[in-house]
């Protein structure tokens, strides 16, 4: 065989090898494909339970754990059993369980990103359960409110402590303070006036002048009788012009010296409002009585308000996604990729995610509740609807009957609204704590309550209304530390009042904004506790009274002595005056 | 370490053509800089293995850039977001945000559009530019590379004589 023909037989033998493309690659994508889907499929539950976990820790700020979590996709939906989100305010305790969440979703839209949910079942939630191990908690400050738990105000404080605090404040200080620099400077400005006038209207002089005049009128000629007549004329003109002057200076200096003589006169008083304003301040006065309601039950209520306001911040996320203007267009941060999210115009607009019915029920002790949300997005400006929810109950264990209903209207970003309903009716306390003294700590040992509580937050002006009524009550108040003197006594008669208390009604009223509220909260235990109280304080209030005002005398003693001094420097240049005015007027007369 | 040396060693030194060297290194890239999921890298992905591109270059960019893509994250971001939001691309972006493949791309995140467009805007230069250096290993570094002890030692190895016995095995050098 030749070589050629070899050559021929080897190439005709040996398959054709392509230089652009090679065939098994197509085989080995496919394979490698089948391989990812596998894995996909392997591993997508537990890749959908940590982004679960992960993602809701972050948003929470304390551990949010998943039993189980289960893809399916035909028809798509995801199913996670025994989810547990941690309360950040109290790493031992679950703010919620799950028993099942189960879902479909909208397969096409899922394509485009989008989580399009029909109806999602919530099943088997359990609220407050306790936990094994911790979870991370982030601190909050507390209000000046809530740091009020030791009721300080019962206690009559010490005169110097008060009036050390106070001093710089002290009105009747300041005033006279004041009123002794204003009589200086009066001082010094009126003597100056003085000699001004006394140079100005030379009384010398004119007497010089007056016996001249009178001199040359003596040889009596019809020149001399028009001349002297003449000079006489301007001469007594002259003397009135000064005595004007003088006249109208004295006025100035009346006003000015009556000023500071009044304010001399109403320093005793302004001493004495000084010190019931500290005394109001600082103690249980007969009228800060009526505000022991808002010290015994307004750090609780304080605490519950926060507590809620916190939950709405950390639902806010889902409920309204941050977005940014850039260019005119919508940007957001997608929750978990890197970089900004631009939206366009949608042919047919819809959220990126969106539950529009939640069917919810929640296992309590008491008894289950059920209830349904609607409208869960992430973008309820594209769904155009705002997010609500409704839940109620009836007959359950120690409670008649509740229900819980509101809105997150986040539609309108610039006007948004989120209200809450809540009514319990009936609700068989036992040992409720009320509050949480070390001196005094007293509880709902039992009662049959009705509670009704309306709250709005609308352009981060927050707006709530408590009231809540107790029947058939027991209040128990415990054994705490003993204070001494009135404290203690205070505490005592207190304990006393409200072991009587039988029932009770108290209204919570709650304005301002998310950060610093005001709290009023009126109960009918305020005129209780001001007739058992009331008494303590006012003997003990009339001895502190009495000292305060003395420690202020002596602060104003000072002050006072200085205006004094310059009130009798006035005086004496107001005598001036008048004499120098006599003296003009004299010689008028002449 | 051992392997990644006997890597760099296989596809410089191979007779691969230097233009399927330089496209697997390009494609990297891309892929280094991009979400790895992303519809465009499937899309890669499948070029890679179905056309001769040099696989060890690929995958030996790929692990190179993949820092660098990082770092460059920030940077993609602002690329991104300008594209994204500049008015006379905005018909544009609207039909692609009409658009499902589009969506499943997810064209409209800064860091894939900034990293993408970086990704494609650099292929041509750095193609021409790995091309070059290619060709100056060959010719001016090769054989000075060959001599070196740590190399002879390497050669010596098992691993890499079983490696080199798999050298033309289904064309995926």
């Amino acid at each position: 065989m030749t070589g050629r023909a070899e050559k021929r037989q080897g190439k005709a033998g040996a398959p054709k090898r392509s230089k652009v493309v090679r065939w098994q690659g197509l085989l080995i994508f496919v394979v490698l494909g089948a391989l990812v889907a596998g894995a996909w499929l392997l591993f997508v539950d537990r890749y959908a339970e940590r982004t679960i976990e992960s993602a809701g820790t972050s948003i929470v700020g304390a551990k949010v754990e998943l039993d189980k979590a289960d893809v399916s996709l035909s028809p798509l939906g995801l199913t996670l059993v025994g989810l547990k989100v941690t309360n950040p305010d109290s790493p031992m305790t679950n703010a919620f369980e799950v028993g099942r969440i189960a879902f479909h979703m909208d397969g096409p839209n899922a394509l485009r990103r989008k989580v399009i949910i029909e109806e999602m079942s919530v099943e088997d939630v359990r609220l407050n359960t306790p936990r094994k191990t911790s979870g991370a908690v982030a601190s909050t400050g507390r209000t000046p409110l809530e740091q009020l738990a030791e009721l300080p105000s019962f206690v009559i404080p010490n005169v110097k402590e008060a009036f050390e605090k106070e001093k710089a404040d002290l009105r009747s200080l300041q005033l006279v303070t004041g009123a002794a620099a204003d009589a200086e400077t009066a001082r010094v400005r009126w003597a100056a006036k003085l000699k001004e006038l006394e140079a100005a209207a030379d009384v010398e002089k004119y007497q010089k002048r007056y016996a001249e005049l009178k001199a040359r009128t003596g040889k009596v000629t019809v020149g001399n009788l028009l001349g002297g007549s003449a000079d006489l004329i301007a001469f007594q003109k002259e003397v009135k012009g000064d005595i004007q002057t003088v006249t109208e200076a004295k006025k100035l200096f009346t006003a000015d010296l009556s000023a500071l003589q009044k304010i001399a006169a109403d320093a005793p008083a302004a001493v004495r409002d000084d010190a019931r304003r500290i005394i109001d301040k600082y103690s249980l006065t007969p009228s800060g009585l009526t505000n022991i309601s808002r010290l015994l039950f307004g750090p609780k209520i304080a605490a519950g308000v926060r507590s809620a306001l916190q939950w709405d911040e950390r639902l806010t996320p889902f409920i309204d996604r941050v977005k940014e203007k850039i260019n005119g267009k919508d940007v957001v941060k997608p929750i978990r990729a890197e970089g900004r999210n631009v939206r366009f115009r949608e042919d047919r607009p819809l959220p990126d995610f969106l539950a529009r019915l939640a069917k919810v029920s929640i296992s309590l002790p008491q008894g289950n509740f059920a209830g349904r949300i609607e409208n869960m997005t992430s973008d309820p400006d594209i769904l155009g609807l705002p997010l609500k929810f409704a839940f109620s109950a009836e007959n359950l264990k120690g409670l008649r009957s509740a229900s819980v209903e509101g809105m997150f209207d986040r539609v309108n970003p610039g006007a948004r609204k989120d209200i809450l309903n809540l009514r319990f009716r009936g609700y068989e306390a036992r040992d409720v704590k009320l509050v949480e003294s070390a001196s005094l700590p007293v509880s709902l040992g039992e009662g049959l309550a009705d509670l009704d509580i309306s709250a709005s937050l609308e352009n981060g002006a927050l707006k709530a209304r408590i009231t809540a009524g107790v029947r058939s009550a027991r209040l128990a108040v415990g054994k705490g530390e003993e204070r001494p003197g009135l404290a203690g006594r205070v505490d005592g008669a207190i304990r006393s009042a409200l072991m009587g208390v039988t029932s009770l009604s108290l209204t919570a009223e709650i304005t301002g904004t998310p950060e610093d509220f005001d709290l009023k909260v009126r109960s009918d235990l305020d005129e209780v506790l001001k007739s058992a109280v009331g008494g303590l304080v006012r003997d003990q209030l009339a001895g502190f009274e009495g000292d305060v005002q003395k420690a202020i005398a002596a602060e104003v003693d000072g002050p006072l002595g200085k205006l004094g001094t310059g009130l009798k420097g006035l005086e004496a240049i107001g005598l001036n005056l008048d004499a120098l005015n006599k003296k003009l007027a004299d010689l008028l007369k002449k | 370490m051992i392997q990644s040396v006997i890597k760099i060693l296989k596809v410089l030194n191979s007779e691969t053509h230097p233009a399927q060297i330089s496209l697997g290194l390009c494609f990297s890239v891309i892929v280094a800089f991009t979400p790895k999921f992303s519809l465009h890298n499937i899309v890669i992905y499948f070029l890679i293995l179905f056309f001769r591109i040099n696989l060890s270059a690929f995958l030996l960019g790929s692990f190179l850039f993949m820092g660098v893509g990082a770092l460059l994250d920030p940077l993609f971001h602002r690329i991104g977001l300008a594209l994204l939001t500049a008015p006379w691309l905005e018909r544009l972006w609207t039909a692609f945000y009409n658009a499902t493949m589009w969506r499943v791309e997810n064209f409209n995140n800064t860091v894939v559009m900034g990293s993408l467009f970086s990704g494609v805007v650099l292929f041509a230069p750095l193609y021409f530019a790995f091309n070059r250096a290619v060709l100056y290993y060959r010719k001016n570094v090769y054989a000075h590379v060959q001599k070196l002890k740590i190399v002879k030692a390497i050669k010596a190895n098992d691993f890499y004589q079983k490696y080199q016995s798999l050298k033309d095995w289904g064309g995926l050098s």
